[in-house]
């Protein structure tokens, strides 16, 4: 549908770390969030630990190997002979190589580890969440989180965390080691870095407003674009073709014009930090060069390694401003997924439950008010009872509070107000788990998985016996078709079904309820994409599977509401009326008017 | 549309080189500034080359020698050296930026605008979903490879190459372990293509299954917690998830074995050039640092060349997806010399057949209906039985396979599309809204419509009154937003609302496909009931599910698997249709079928 397509962020992702700082979201609570990932790593901390410890080693090459080749360079300008100290720099190399394969090969094997228990987390949490939860939030927003974010967040977390610990600890040495090598030296290194971070502090305040416009720009595209190519058809149909490219293109020009701005500016960074490396890097040249010649400094090897840490000391400092970012973009990430694990989850039954094992399927629907928000009720004062085995209609205008009634029959949401009696005890009373097992359901939308015809007809109950489940298909009236399926049962449903029309669809979804077998029926507009003769066939198939179970059956077919035992008449949250066909008929109220309207020229 | 899609196209291998093609094409059309722009990249590599050549100088000519005045000289010289590079890399940024970004907004602009001029056959056949994905993702990493291209791809390979002939031209004794170091490097770099790159592909293979299994978790909820399904469902989950982890670690540790390698195969050169050197001269000292540097130079750009490989793979495959959307022909021709008659609204089928693109049934079978202008033709059957493409043909959303559609006498592939498709109006069945004003969505129906005309239309489908009473923060009525932040509408006023638009064209043919589904009885009658009473007495054509809503037009089309079952009024199909009759029993019940 076009007017509730997925979030355009969707489609960009969430995090992506970039050149010269992209927009960088601030987590509310830092450490909060890190102590709480820290949790989430029991199991595999000594591995971690591990990680950590080689990734600060990882630094003693960058920190030894100027000063040793700074020596070996004074050793060749005196002739003396470098045969040992070439081993103790291959020996250096060696185990910096094994330092890092070890770390890099552990962490490949411990990040995915805490990855994947992340998202067994999350999942197992998600699933238990009420369905106002689901109801709350956008679809292709929650996958990402699932999948993709819990991925590209521990990964940013993880390498930025080893990356600022070599950092830190390369800037520490390097600067112990320029500090024993030259103190005067050092003083004009550390006024580059100054230079550095003023740059970078003015660069980025411009750039990231610019890449948070652009990303906004980025949306509105996005937003056309899914809009108008999923209605294509009615674009075509009312001839809007050359409108929509007008359109279109002035929102690409937008994006177009923002981007480059952001770019360019982001771009001035790197080039003006290369300036001042440069610049430090000559200045050190000279100055060494001219104190080793007024004989300052002993060696000239001095010069080299000088020259060499220069470059060492200046790119962590550069580095960390931009991992520290992403760092802080993917610690927010991180919160986004905590938020969904603080998400409340469906209540924990009473420690008193009772089991439910065979209803009777008595219903007491006793002033029950219900809202989806506070606010606003959909559901006013509704009482009515249902004694067992009744076949009930429920009718009314659309957005009556139909499916809302439906919704709190199984707990997918609790009443605000009032109470909901099975067989004498509050639905609340029972065991979650024996409630939903007591309702065999046909919901409005058809969905199916991408298993086999069997595994959706046998949905719930693995190891199903084929014979049930033909049965099953057989009184629903879908054996026909599954049999002309390529693999009939076994044939897998690649589409999730969408393979099938709307109608094979549906016969399915009853399938699926007949072959639950359960002893209270709930069918919501099930038959409404069916064909007339389909759905007659179906119809049969109800009466018998209904025949002494409680049924709940919310239809516009005056052949379906008629062959019902009670009809409740619902209108703006209420019951109107209520009764069997013939008392509504001749009452001569709301029921009564809409069926003749609906028989018309009769 | 119907429920059977037909399945896409699989996609044809080609040699990378072709599928470089694409964005060769459009680098093509910026030669000038991309050439420019490689020139600053060409002088910002060699700036930084020359840095440690003149360091070398500084130590050569300027230390050995106590020559203050010449270490100054060559000091203003290298910072000389390094703002020419500055500046320089200001410019490809410049450029690069704007090129790559201009590509972009170009690749959008093509894709959408020939998606534009396809036919839904086409669509269906590429499927909406996929074609999003390719104007937005794909589009983006052949802007990023653009950019990285004009940014370090041929800064690598400069650098590279700059590096070994200087080490080799200063100390001519080092050509040997340059040359065997840019062995070992080559061999581990093809290595980590060869082992890595099938493992990438199964990692994403594994990310799309866990997103399939989310995605299908979150379509289905309602159903995984009615049929206690909870567990079954984490446990796919679980299996999809640690499925992915290990494919992960295993792409990880390909990389985790061969990037270490490559930095101790470097490290070794620089152990390997200073024993060479073990007995230099001490005036050449300065040539012996300068190696060294340049070593790390290389280092450096090998490490470059492997982010543009990684990047340059992502976007061949994306350069493809598009190629197939840019290469994609309307399957339907336009007129070559378009009639423009006067379309009053009369429609006639003959000998009608049709099938949809790859499907082998045939969804119509030799249709043969005269259709009066002004009639009102209720069209009912079971669902698959061909109603929605029946009157899809009929603005020419598709083409008849055989026979003729003739509109006004004129076959309707001979007529001027927009006028065609101005002269009917289609409500789908389901209302497709677009982000925008109540008023702007209404307008689509005719730019020129005044507000009488479209308050008109509203009243008569039963629009009138939500839309008073729509709309927040300063945008109320006719002016209340619609889509993102908007107001979201039930289904049933997204339908009236359609309905609506396609009122407000005033068109000569109406095509009412099940578009009032979601409305009850009462208003459903209303609405019809206005409908009947247009002032410009169209032809309509009403499909629908339920028996009453068609019962009441002039005369009744009903069909079955594809072909015409009866066509008449509803007291000429009770006599002669026996699906008719069985539709009828089914609704309104056997009992009521005497009176």
């Amino acid at each position: 549908m076009a007017v509730r397509g997925i979030p355009p962020s969707n489609l960009s992702g969430i995090t992506r770390p970039g050149r010269g700082g992209m927009v960088v979201v601030k987590p509310k609570n830092m450490k909060g969030t890190l102590a709480r990932l820290w949790e989430l790593t029991k199991g595999n901390r000594r591995g971690l630990f591990m990680v950590l410890v080689l990734s600060a080693f990882g630094s003693g090459a960058s920190i030894l190997s100027p000063y040793i080749t700074g020596k070996t360079v004074t050793m060749v300008s005196h002739s003396e002979p470098i045969t040992w100290i070439l081993i103790y720099l291959s020996v250096l190399y060696l185990c910096d190589w094994l330092i890092k394969f070890s770390q890099a090969f552990l962490m490949a094997a411990i990040g995915q580890r805490v990855i994947h228990h992340i998202r067994r987390t999350l999942f197992s949490h998600v699933k238990k969440l009420p369905l106002s939860f689901f109801d709350r939030h956008q679809h292709g927003e929650l996958m990402s989180r699932l999948t993709n974010d819990v991925d590209n967040i521990s990964t940013t977390i993880s390498s930025s965390m080893t990356m600022l610990l070599t950092y830190g600890f390369t800037i520490v040495g390097v600067f112990i080691a320029m500090v024993s090598l030259s103190p005067v030296l050092t003083l004009v290194s550390l006024f580059g870095v100054g230079l550095i971070f003023l740059l970078t502090r003015t660069v980025t305040k411009r750039t990231r407003k610019l890449f948070a416009e652009r990303q906004k720009a980025l949306g509105i595209l996005n937003g056309h674009v899914e809009e108008s190519i999923s209605g294509l058809l009615v674009v075509k149909a009312f001839c809007r073709e050359e409108q929509m490219e007008r359109e279109f293109e002035e929102k690409n020009d937008a994006l177009c014009r923002v981007a480059i701005k952001a770019l360019i500016w982001s771009g001035f960074l790197m080039p003006l930090m290369n300036v001042i490396n440069n610049l430090c890097y000559v200045t050190i040249a000279v100055f060494s060069s001219v104190l080793y010649v007024k004989g300052y400094i002993g060696e000239i090897g001095l010069i080299t390694s000088f020259l060499l840490y220069i470059r060492q000391f200046t790119r962590p400092f550069v580095e960390i401003a931009n991992i520290y970012n992403n760092f802080q973009t993917a610690v927010a990430g991180a919160e986004r997924v905590f938020e969904i694990l603080d998400e409340e989850p469906e209540p924990e039954d009473r420690p008193d439950a009772n089991d439910l094992a065979d209803p009777r399927g008595d219903f007491e629907i006793k002033n029950v008010r219900f809202g989806y928000t506070p606010e606003k009720l959909v559901l006013k004062d509704i009482s009515v009872k249902i004694p067992a085995g009744t076949r009930v209609a429920i009718v009314g205008p659309t957005g009556s509070g139909k499916t809302t009634l439906v919704n709190l029959l199984t707990r997918f949401y609790d009443v605000t107000d009032g109470s909901i009696l099975l067989d004498g005890v509050d639905l609340r009373d029972y065991k979650m788990r024996d409630l939903r097992r007591a309702f065999g359901v046909v919901l409005q939308d058809t969905a199916l998985f991408a298993a086999t015809v069997r595994e959706n007809i046998a949905y719930g109950h693995e190891d199903a016996a084929l014979e049930r489940v033909v049965e099953a298909a057989r009184i629903a009236g879908a054996d026909g078709f599954i049999s002309r399926l390529p693999k009939g049962y076994d044939t897998v449903l690649e589409q999730g079904g969408m393979e099938l029309s709307q109608g094979e669809r549906q016969l399915l979804t009853i399938a699926r309820a007949i072959f639950a077998n359960a002893p209270i029926l709930i069918l919501d507009e099930a038959t409404s994409s069916v064909d007339t003769l389909t759905e007659q066939k179906i119809r049969q198939s109800i009466l018998h599977i209904s025949e002494n179970r409680t049924s709940f059956i919310i239809a516009h077919r005056l052949a379906t509401i008629r062959d019902s035992d009670l009809i409740i008449f619902v209108e703006n949250g209420e019951i109107v009326e209520q009764g069997s066909h013939d008392e509504l008929m001749s009452r001569g109220g709301k029921y009564a008017q809409m069926y003749k309207t609906q028989i018309g020229a009769l | 549309m119907t429920g059977h899609r037909p399945l896409s196209r699989p996609v044809t291998p080609k040699k990378e080189g072709q599928r470089m093609k694409l964005i060769l094409r459009y680098l093509r059309r910026h030669l000038g500034v991309f050439l420019l722009s490689l020139l600053f990249l060409t002088m910002e590599a060699m700036a930084d080359l020359l840095q440690p050549t003149f360091m070398s100088f500084i130590v050569d000519k300027g230390v050995t020698s106590a020559d203050i005045s010449t270490i100054l000289g060559y000091g203003a010289i290298m910072l000389g050296i390094a703002a020419v590079g500055a500046v320089s890399a200001i410019m490809r940024n410049v450029f690069s930026s704007r090129t790559s970004q201009t590509i972009g907004r170009e690749l959008r602009r093509d894709i959408y605008h020939n998606v534009q001029q396809l036919s839904l056959e086409n669509i269906d056949r590429l499927q909406p979903a996929s074609i999003i994905t390719r104007i937005t993702n794909d589009v983006t990493q052949i802007q990023d490879f653009v950019m990285s291209l004009m940014r370090m791809m041929v800064k690598a390979p400069i650098t590279c190459v700059g590096a070994i002939i200087l080490i080799i031209f200063q100390t001519p004794q080092q050509a040997p372990v340059i040359i065997g170091i840019i062995g070992v490097v080559s061999v581990l770099i093809s290595g980590v293509i060869r082992i890595g790159y099938p493992r990438f592909g199964a990692v994403q293979r594994r990310l799309d299954r866990l997103n399939a299994v989310a995605r299908e978790f979150l379509a289905s909820v309602r159903v995984v917690k009615a049929f206690n399904a909870e567990e079954q469902e984490a446990e796919k989950f679980d299996v999809a998830s640690h499925s992915l982890a290990s494919a992960n670690t295993a792409a990880l540790r390909v990389m985790a074995t061969f990037m270490p390698l490559i930095n101790l195969t470097v490290n070794f050169g620089i152990v390997l050039l200073l024993w060479i050197s073990r007995n230099q001269e001490p005036e050449r000292i300065g040539r012996l640092m300068a190696s060294v540097n340049y070593m790390t130079q290389i280092l450096f750009a090998v490490t470059m060349i492997f982010n543009v490989i990684n990047n340059a793979v992502r976007a061949i495959a994306s350069a493809q997806r598009i190629e197939e959307v840019l290469n994609e022909k309307p399957a339907q021709a336009k007129p070559v010399r378009p009639l423009t008659p006067e379309i009053t609204g009369a429609i006639c089928f003959e000998n009608v057949s049709f099938a949809y693109a790859g499907a082998g049934k045939e969804a119509l079978r030799d249709i043969n209906i005269q259709i009066r202008a002004g009639e009102t033709i209720g069209i009912i059957g079971p669902t698959g039985s061909g109603k929605t493409t029946l009157v899809n043909l009929i603005p020419r959303f598709y083409d008849v396979t055989e026979g003729r559609l003739l509109i006004d006498g004129c076959d309707v592939r001979d007529i001027d599309e927009k006028l065609l498709r101005t002269a009917v109006a289609v409500v789908t069945q389901k209302p497709l809204l677009f982000t925008g004003s109540i008023r702007e969505n209404l307008r689509w129906g005719s730019d020129t419509a005044d507000e009488m005309a479209l308050r008109e239309a509203a009243r008569i489908a039963c629009a009138d009154a939500f839309i008073e009473k729509a709309g927040s923060e300063g945008a109320y009525g006719y002016e209340a937003m619609l889509g993102q932040g908007g107001v979201n509408l039930s289904g049933g006023q997204k339908q009236r609302l359609s309905l609506a638009r396609a009122l407000v064209r005033k068109p000569k043919v109406l095509i009412l496909d099940d578009c009032t589904s979601a409305l009850d009885a009462e208003t459903e009658a209303k609405v019809l009931n206005g409908l009947h009473h247009l002032p410009y007495k169209p032809t309509v054509l009403l499909i629908s599910q339920r028996i009453s809503t068609v019962m009441r037009a002039d005369r009744i089309l009903c069909m079955a698997d594809g072909t015409v079952q009866g066509y008449g009024s509803h007291e000429e199909l009770m006599a002669s249709c026996e699906t008719y009759r069985a539709i009828y029993a089914s609704q309104i019940g056997g009992e009521a079928c005497g009176s």
